[in-house]
């Protein structure tokens, strides 16, 4: 049976069309990026950068088709529901929700560095560190599924970050459960760099980071996922819940402004000190400062000689497209507050500080965290709650209360 | 003979033109007219994500296009609804560009409006490949041509109309003799850049997850630059229009007005699809946060009627400034050819 004359034409058309997508010259990133910055800060050879990359990818997989491990604590449909290509099977129900909406600005890799990233302020958020600020868990533990869901839901007021609010909720679950794995992965990839920088002295065959035909290493390897998952298992993350919410009053609001200037809290040093908003010079969030420190020490290289060029190209075009910023505290009382929808919201703020960023916590860390005696915060619940009333007081309530206590 | 004709003659009326059917006009209005929404919709699917609701073409979830469920298109999902609604649109107006150009074939229109009509057949029926393939390979850069080629098509369409129109023929001879207008030089230059910005604002769109941000950074720089220039050079094409010697008559004031108004609607667009997309920059907030008055503006919503519409706005928008600039175009052209000629026949 001879093909109809209509084949050729459409075939002509497919390869015409194909020419056009190659001249356009993009197909779409189909790997994870490697951590530069962590892998340049540890100094890795580039045999040992590739080695981690490969037992990263042994583990992880890639974008396109992801690998869950085991000890995960992720749900894989909802992993793989995300990943991938935007697609629909069937009515209604959408595939690769991550690159249709989130990749424009954090990156496939979910590493912040998205095409979209340059111009926004704060930069978007690089999930590899699995630090996450808007969260109701103590110091130092990452978000609940809620937390993230939360985030989605609500967006961050004043960034980039939108409302997801449209999404059904399993679009929204599938995202939280991807950004969890990949902040599991970029937690684990660390692991691994310093793994490599602990196998450097080691004899030549056992140095070698390759899990896929060393079954020591690949249980080294299935070790650290563990030990990275034990972090993010919901049993071993605790909620901050205040034990009593106290109403606002005038008294309350007077102590809080008093509190916020004094030298104990400390708050008016950062958030109302000298211009720009008591911004210290060289004061990085976490995201920022690994960068700077990169840049920094690629400056002191330079200064030793020609060895240093390598490393000068690859952190160039690392700061060269995200430029480390200085960390800009907001502008309190006044300015916007980025994700405190209630009193609650506020209280957890200021109790257990920001994480990633340069605001301290000044309330107890998580009971499950303290192995002597119940520790106490720098101010005390109620001097917290003062605080978050101060604050969320009426603007000419404010400005009476700090020019009185001033 | 010619030669001994004083110079300040005036030169003979041209030969009435043969009476022409008037429905390659009336099929070109309607082309033009339908071709706006459909551009807009477009920029809806993009806003919204929706580029994927459907995973097959030419049909829809395995159902000819024209007979899927219309329940399940209303009342289904919303990027469905758009997505299947941007289809069948299309479709209604491949049918316009065929009825157009046979209106314009049996209608004996001259061999230009012919020409253009087959121009817009042809681009619609490889918008519509495109627009497919984009779906079957799940080639999100074939999305940003479809982006472009759509204002490509609309103005083609705005020119088809504005040449088949009987007032085309009628004015050409109103002010042959006027002076060469600066301004004519800057509206043409007005398509061809206007064009440019269209590709600049489709590669933002649809930018793939490649690109480091600086480059990004710098197209959206580069896309700043010429809406800039391009209202500096607006403002005086305006100006001239005002100007004691009025270069053009009366078709290409509108256009020329038109066309300032669009820009300025544009550019205002322009800046609120930054803002309902990606916030204000870095140097804006500390702006911005001296003058704060302590109320949070909450984030925008992604996909919401806001985000959509004011982006959908701005591409639909820009559609219109090329429209109206290759008219423009077109009418300054026609102007010059015309001029030429007589100056011609008085230096002859």
């Amino acid at each position: 049976m001879s093909p109809s004359p209509a084949v050729p034409t459409i075939l002509s058309v497919h390869r015409a069309a194909l020419f056009v997508f190659c001249l356009v010259g993009c197909q779409g990133q189909t790997a994870y990026q490697p951590n530069e910055v962590e892998m340049l800060l540890a100094e890795l050879t580039p045999a040992e950068s590739a080695e981690v990359r490969n037992a990263i990818d042994w583990l992880f997989g890639g974008p396109d088709a992801p690998r869950v491990p085991e000890a995960l604590p992720v749900d894989a449909a909802l992993v793989n529901r995300a990943a991938g290509r935007a697609a629909t099977q069937q009515v209604g129900h959408n595939e690769g929700l991550f690159r249709q909406h989130c990749v424009r600005c954090h990156g496939v890799t979910g590493d912040g560095r998205g095409p979209a990233a340059f111009y926004q302020n704060p930069y978007p958020r690089d999930f590899r560190r699995g630090t996450f600020k808007w969260k109701r868990t103590y110091r130092g533990q990452p978000p609940t599924r809620e937390d993230l869901h939360a985030v989605l839901k609500r967006g961050v007021p004043g960034s980039a970050m939108p409302s997801f609010a449209l999404l059904q909720k399993e679009e929204r679950d599938a995202l939280v459960e991807y950004v969890r794995f990949l902040s599991m992965r970029g937690q684990t990839e660390s692991a691994l760099i310093r793994i490599a920088v602990e196998l450097e002295g080691e004899d030549s065959k056992e140095s070698m980071l390759d899990p896929e035909n060393s079954p020591a290493h690949s249980r080294l390897c299935e070790d650290l996922v563990e030990r990275v998952a034990e972090r993010w298992r919901d049993a071993n993350l605790d909620v901050l819940t205040p034990t009593e919410v106290p109403s606002p009053s005038p008294e309350s609001v007077r102590r809080g402004g008093e509190l916020f200037v004094s030298r104990r809290a400390g708050c008016a040093a950062c958030h109302n000190g000298p211009p720009p908003n008591g911004a210290f010079e060289n004061d990085y969030d976490d995201w920022n400062k690994q960068v700077f420190l990169l840049s920094e020490r690629t400056a002191r290289l330079r200064r030793q000689g020609p060895r240093a060029e390598l490393l000068e190209a690859h952190v160039r075009a690392l700061t060269n497209n995200l430029p480390p910023r200085p960390a800009v505290p907001r502008s309190l009382p006044g300015s916007d507050l980025r994700f405190a929808a209630d009193r609650v919201d506020l209280f957890r703020s200021i109790s257990q500080g920001i994480a990633g960023t340069t605001m301290p916590a000044v309330g107890p860390p998580s009971p499950s965290d303290q192995l002597g005696p119940p520790a106490q915060g720098a101010l005390t619940p109620q001097q917290v709650w003062d605080l978050v009333d101060y604050l969320l007081a009426d603007r000419s309530q404010q400005i009476t209360e700090t020019l009185r206590s001033l | 003979m010619i030669a001994t004709l004083p110079r300040t003659e005036t030169p003979p009326a041209p030969a009435p033109p043969p009476a022409q059917s008037r429905w390659p006009h009336r099929w070109a209005g309607l082309l033009c007219v339908a071709t706006f929404p459909l551009v807009f919709v477009g920029g809806l699917v993009t806003s919204t994500e929706a580029g994927m609701a459907v995973p097959d073409w030419p049909n829809t979830y395995g159902y000819n296009l024209l007979l899927y469920p219309w329940r399940t298109w209303l009342f289904g999902p919303w990027d469905l609804f758009i997505e299947h609604g941007h289809r069948l649109l299309a479709t209604g107006v491949g049918l316009l560009a065929i009825g157009a150009m046979a209106s314009s074939l049996w209608g004996g229109a001259p061999r230009a409006v012919r020409r253009l009509a087959a121009l817009a057949l042809g681009l619609v029926v490889f918008q519509g490949v495109l627009g497919g393939l984009r779906v079957v390979l799940v080639a999100r850069e074939l999305a940003m041509v479809h982006g472009c080629v759509g204002p490509l098509f609309f103005g083609v369409t705005a020119a088809l109309w504005a040449r088949s129109a009987p007032w085309w023929d009628r004015s050409v001879s109103a002010s042959p003799l006027q002076k060469p207008a600066f301004g004519g030089s800057l509206l043409s230059a007005l398509a061809p850049l206007t064009f440019a910005q269209i590709v600049l604002g489709a590669w933002i769109r649809h930018a793939p997850a490649d690109p480091s941000p600086r480059l990004f950074a710098t197209v959206v720089l580069a896309h700043v630059a010429l809406a800039t220039t391009l209202l500096l050079l607006i403002s005086v094409a305006l100006w001239a229009t005002y100007s004691k010697s009025r270069p053009w008559e009366p078709a290409p004031l509108w256009v020329v007005r038109g066309i300032a108004a669009v820009a300025t609607a544009q550019f205002c667009l322009g800046l609120g699809s930054w803002l309902v997309r990606y916030a204000l920059p870095g140097w804006a907030q500390s702006v911005m946060g001296t003058l704060s008055t302590g109320a949070t503006v909450q984030a925008a919503q992604a996909g919401g009627f806001l985000q959509s519409t004011v982006l959908s706005g701005h591409v639909a928008g820009g559609a219109l400034l090329f429209a109206l600039s290759l008219v423009g175009g077109m009418l300054v052209g026609r102007q010059r050819g015309s001029r030429d000629s007589a100056t011609e026949y008085q230096v002859s």
